[in-house]
């Protein structure tokens, strides 16, 4: 998949090989964290500056990854921002990081940004590799920010409802959400199955969208069968 | 199935005393057996097909426009493995050529057409009355000459079973009279009515085979033929068993393990484990091959079925047409909707009137519509388990349907679906009207066509290593030139273009092309003539690519 | 199918003749709720619509659901149940014969998780509010009560809500009630020389649980069902509660006969575990999977967070089914040993 410019780099991020709908990949933030609009925006827009910030440094860095030990450097180079970043939250966004607990630091461990520096920013120079991972990163956010969504609003019947946990701010501002009055989309399995919903939808746009026609098999020959053990 | 077993290779016992599985279908046996074997009149034209088991074509011994007598050898009989076929009647080959037969998509198969002179009048016989004077070696070969072949069913020559033993000692002969099929009554007709010849066929097998014990395997809901046989047993040392009438109990693989109390294995011969089955039908055509002399010309099969006015068992010549028999017992071409070969479970239908009798046509069935209604449309497996309970080989067809339906055919193989031995059972009992066996036969032919192409690319690619080993070879072998001194030779090579000289070399190349097609015609051509396989022809191509 | 419906009404009745008409309504709400779906699926789906008679297996989901939620319950809870069991648990992966999970028992679970409070307010028996032995829940005023809970629309006033009055105190079996605890009800009526069927007796769930089981002896008799996974659930559940009773235990841990005949075992092991598109197919597995079965039964009602845990468990054994059969493919005809991926 060589992508040549910033269009077709957007596309492919945002939709034909979107991280969570095609690829599947960084589940476990996307299941455990979109329970409210809120704090998947939150989760979605670290592990964006994540992603963006990571991808940088693997292009700029590309001569000097050995071989064998990439891998190593990734995580390394990840871990390096998702600290830096839970730092900054910690600092500013105290409530916000409390919400977003042990799945910020586990950031360094999305499949989605270790697949973008292993299958580009370690071949491409900085421009593309920037273009890249801003479009993996807007793809992944849109999407946690719709689950987030979806589930906020089948739970709970809002959206966005506590949004000043995004405001820098004190510890007391913050207030817990109510108990759910549709508690199964604030559980994994209604998360998965919500996640399921939005991947069907998308396969059954991409195939409204695609010209090729199956031939109707109405003009299937019928094969007529028969007992042959006597009366039944 | 697997039968490649090496000679003589002992084999693990596994022993099972209980038998998994079985249905029981209504018999539809009554009909056909309200009257006695009647022999059929000499049909005017008859069709005997020269295919035998496994495929081959046995070769032809006589030419069109022969006169032959009743029991003259229609084919060579001095071919090993292939059982010879003998005229039916007195009379004038007429034709041999591929003619529809009786097999499973009524294909066209060699035939030799013999036209009836109606004398049917038999060929010199030699008839061995005192046959436990002469070694066992020369009854098999008696045997081998008669043309005698199972008459159960799959029609695998006799003598080739009985050379199977390779002269191990036989602990038990099982004489298979069961015939657990819905429909076929041919057997039992034969052991009420024939109980004396059957008994002293059954003698003669068992002085071929030494066997320690013989049984005669029968369903016990026959009584006829169970107080026919036990008026003439007593006196011999013959014991008689009585099975359940379950299907498919008369299965070689599931009549073994019933008798011998072991399991066959998969990998095995029945004689590897001491024992040998052996149709009833075919213990009687023993009988006539060696104390009359007579070869199998004719069988006695059984014809029934909704349309048909006076369903009975015929001794039929080998040959008859199928429309001759329906005829005789007064079909009702109307009503008949459906003509079965075989038992009404694992029979298949025949499209055509005119295929012949042959010798593994144990039953033909003239179904009406009402007798075999179409089959609603399968509708979706709940897996209720059903069919694992009546699959005889301990199987599990619903999981094998999902594999097959998945495409999963190795998970498939895995799970066995290689030993299905084809009965049917599952299809008998399904709820829900899948056609379970035909999902195993198509993933059994997808198998196998997938370790032919396997077996292909490995050849494929042992070939293109060898090449290239030669390759190497003759290169190194090859006296090195200098690289310099070959580019200063390729320019000195081209100086000029002439234009007359490359008329004579472009006139000379088309000649030597030419010659080379028409050398190449010419060739296969008299291989062809020569009957000579085509390999020999790709043979030569590939050795002397530039000759 | 049919079979497993009529299997179901000696039960059905019984609990009727306690508990009023709540759960009756509920089991018609489901019925309709399912034929509607399946029409609506069949549309989308584009097959041939045959409605519930094609193979019934939507009314028998429908039948169980509208047995194992609380009588009366409202309309929205039961088309939410039967749109998760029917569309989601079943259709979503392929119709009948493709679904994974018991399509009852995913809805039900999904009920509980989402609306516990709702899913555990089983109102209380009409006859144990007024201790009244002349009074029968099969009264129209009870019908009426039911009508108004399950749809609150068509009330003209405010719905006594017995929640109230019920919430704590009756469960949706009598597992934490201790009230059988130890010795059977019906036995208790049989010796003080009680009718059985008098409403005041409380054999209410032990009848229910009775006619449960002979449902189940029935669709055995029938050969519906096979004898291996009812048995072993219950050889599960009773071996468990033998080894684990203490009188003397704080726990409230229930005797065998509690846990038998005082809580959905009974259904479980005949109705849910036996549904044979989710279960284990082969002997020995149908074994294994009903010990399973058995085994999570017991352990989430003694030591986890829920009350009764037949539709948990039977979830569980539904995951483990595939695995399950591929590890207990019997021994082949003429094979040394048994087959499978794993030999």
């Amino acid at each position: 998949m060589e992508v040549t410019t910033a269009q077709t780099a957007a596309a492919s991020g945002l939709w034909h090989n979107n991280s969570v709908l095609v690829q599947i990949t960084g589940l476990s933030p996307l299941l455990a964290l979109t329970t409210t609009a809120t704090t998947a925006l939150g989760l979605g827009l670290a592990t964006a500056l994540v992603t963006v910030s990571a991808c940088i440094t693997c292009s700029l860095l590309r001569a000097w990854l050995p071989e064998q030990w990439r891998l190593v450097y990734y995580l390394a180079i990840v871990a390096f921002f998702t600290t830096v970043i839970g730092l900054i939250l910690e600092m500013s966004f105290y409530p916000l990081h409390r919400q977003l607990g042990i799945y910020l630091p586990l950031i360094c461990a999305n499949g989605a940004i270790l697949l973008r520096m292993e299958t580009f920013s370690r071949h491409h120079r900085l421009l593309p590799s920037l273009q890249d991972a801003l479009a993996t990163a807007l793809g992944f956010l849109w999407l946690i920010v719709l689950l987030g969504a979806l589930r906020e609003l089948t739970a709970y019947g809002t959206v966005f409802a506590h949004l000043d946990l995004l405001k820098p701010g004190r510890v007391d501002q913050y207030a817990e959400p109510g108990s759910a009055s549709f508690r199964f989309s604030v559980l994994q399995p209604g998360a998965l199955i919500i996640l399921g919903l939005l991947v069907a939808g998308l396969n059954l746009l991409n195939r409204r969208r695609s010209a090729t026609k199956t031939v109707a098999a109405a003009n299937l020959v019928r094969i007529k069968r028969v007992r042959v053990t006597g009366r039944p | 199935m697997n039968r490649n077993s090496m000679p003589g290779k002992p084999v693990k016992a596994i022993k099972s005393v209980r038998l998994h599985g079985g249905i029981r279908p209504p018999p539809f046996k009554t009909r056909s057996l309200r009257s006695v074997i009647m022999a059929t009149p000499v049909p005017e034209h008859l069709i005997i097909p020269l295919i035998q088991y496994g495929g081959q074509i046995a070769a032809p011994a006589v030419a069109v426009g022969d006169k032959v007598l009743k029991g003259q050898a229609l084919t060579r009989i001095d071919l090993e493995g292939i059982c010879p076929i003998h005229a039916p009647t007195s009379g004038t080959i007429e034709a041999i050529e591929p003619l529809p037969v009786a097999d499973e998509f009524t294909t066209y198969q060699p035939c030799v057409v013999l036209r009836s002179d109606g004398e049917d009048c038999w060929t010199a016989l030699d008839a061995l009355p005192d046959w436990d004077t002469s070694p066992p070696e020369d009854l098999i070969s008696r045997i081998h000459r008669a043309g005698v072949i199972g008459l159960g069913g799959a029609g695998f020559p006799l003598a080739k079973k009985l050379h199977s033993l390779q002269g191990r000692k036989l602990e038990t002969l099982i004489i298979n009279a069961v015939e657990c099929e819905p429909y076929i009554s041919c057997d039992q007709a034969l052991v009420r009515a024939r109980t004396a010849d059957l008994v002293s066929g059954i003698q003669i097998l068992r002085y071929i085979t030494g066997a320690t014990r013989t049984v005669i395997a029968i369903g016990n809901n026959k009584t006829d033929a169970i107080d026919a046989l036990r008026q003439h047993l007593p006196r011999t040392e013959i014991r008689l068993v009585t099975v359940p009438p379950d299907y498919p109990a008369g299965s070689e693989k599931q009549l073994i393990q019933r008798i011998v109390r072991r399991q066959l294995p998969r990998d095995a011969l029945p004689a590897d484990i001491g024992a040998l089955v052996v149709n009833a039908g075919t213990a009687y055509a023993v009988f006539r091959a060696i104390v009359l002399g007579q070869p199998l010309v004719s069988r006695i099969t059984t014809l029934c079925g909704e349309t048909l006015a006076t369903p009975k068992n015929f001794e039929a010549l080998i040959g008859t047409p199928v429309f001759f028999l329906l005829e005789l017992c007064g079909v009702d071409y109307q009503r008949l909707s459906h003509l079965l070969c075989g038992g009404s479970i694992m029979g298949h239908t025949v499209t055509d009137l005119n295929v012949p009798l042959d010798k593994t046509t144990n039953c033909l069935i003239a179904g009406s519509e009402q007798e075999f209604p179409t089959l609603p449309e399968p509708m979706e497996c709940i897996r209720c388990g059903y069919c694992a309970s009546a699959c005889p080989v301990s199987l599990q067809p619903q999981l094998l349907y999902r594999h097959i339906r998945a495409g999963a055919l190795e998970q498939a193989e895995q799970s066995g679906v290689q030993d299905c031995i084809e009965c049917g059972a599952c299809n008998w009992v399904c709820p829900s009207h899948i056609p379970l066996l035909q999902y195993y036969r198509y993933a059994k032919y997808e198998l196998e066509s997938l370790a032919a192409r396997r077996l292909q690319s490995q050849q494929w690619q042992q070939r293109f290593e060898l090449h290239q080993y030669r390759m190497a070879r003759k290169h190194k072998s090859k006296p090195q030139q200098k690289p310099d001194d070959r580019i200063a030779g390729a320019d000195a090579a081209i100086p000029q273009f002439d234009r007359n000289q490359a008329r004579i070399e472009i006139a000379a190349a088309v000649e030597r092309a030419r010659a080379r097609r028409e050398n190449l015609i010419a060739s296969s051509a008299q291989a062809i003539n020569s009957h000579e396989p085509l390999t020999a022809v790709r043979k030569t191509k590939i050795e002397n690519p530039h000759q | 199918m049919l079979w497993v419906i009529a299997a179901c009404i000696p039960a059905i009745i019984t609990a009727t003749w306690f508990f009023g008409y709540g759960m009756l309504l509920n089991i018609l709400q489901c019925g309709f709720w399912a034929a509607l779906l399946e029409t609506i699926v069949a549309r989308l789906r584009r097959q041939v619509w045959n409605g519930l008679l094609r193979d019934n297996s939507a009314l028998v989901s429908a039948i169980l659901l509208g047995i194992s939620l609380p009588p009366g319950s409202v309309w929205w809870l039961v088309l939410l149940g039967m749109v998760f069991a029917l569309l989601v648990a079943k259709h979503a992966f392929g119709g009948l014969g493709h679904n994974p999970f018991n399509p009852a028992m995913c809805g039900y679970v999904m009920l509980l998780l989402s609306f516990p409070l709702q899913m555990t307010a089983w109102h209380i028996p009409m006859a144990e509010i007024r201790y009244d032995p002349l009074f029968s829940p099969l009264q129209f005023e009870s019908l009426t009560t039911s009508i108004a809970l399950a749809f609150p629309f068509l009330a003209p006033g405010p719905v006594a809500d017995f929640r109230a009055v019920a919430d704590g105190l009756v469960m949706a079996t009598p597992l934490i009630e201790q009230k059988l605890a130890g010795n059977s009800a019906v036995f208790a009526a049989l010796d003080s020389g009680n009718s059985l069927f008098s409403r005041s007796s409380g054999t209410g769930w032990e009848l229910i649980n009775l006619g449960f089981l002979l449902g189940g002896l029935l669709l055995l008799f029938r050969k519906i069902i096979s004898w291996h996974i009812p048995v072993s659930v219950i050889a599960a559940v009773a071996v468990m509660s033998i080894l684990f009773y203490s009188d003397k235990s704080m726990n409230v841990v229930g005797s065998t006969y509690l846990h038998l005949f005082g809580s959905a075992t009974m259904i479980g092991a005949f109705f849910i575990a036996t549904d044979p598109v989710s279960a284990a197919t082969t002997p020995v597995g149908k074994i294994v999977y009903g010990l399973l079965i058995g085994g999570v039964i017991y352990w989430i009602r003694v030591w986890g967070s829920y009350l009764d845990a037949v539709a948990f468990a039977v979830l569980v054994g539904n995951f483990c089914a595939p695995l399950i059969d591929q590890l207990t493919l019997p021994r082949i005809y003429g094979h040394y040993r048994r087959t499978g991926p794993w030999k």
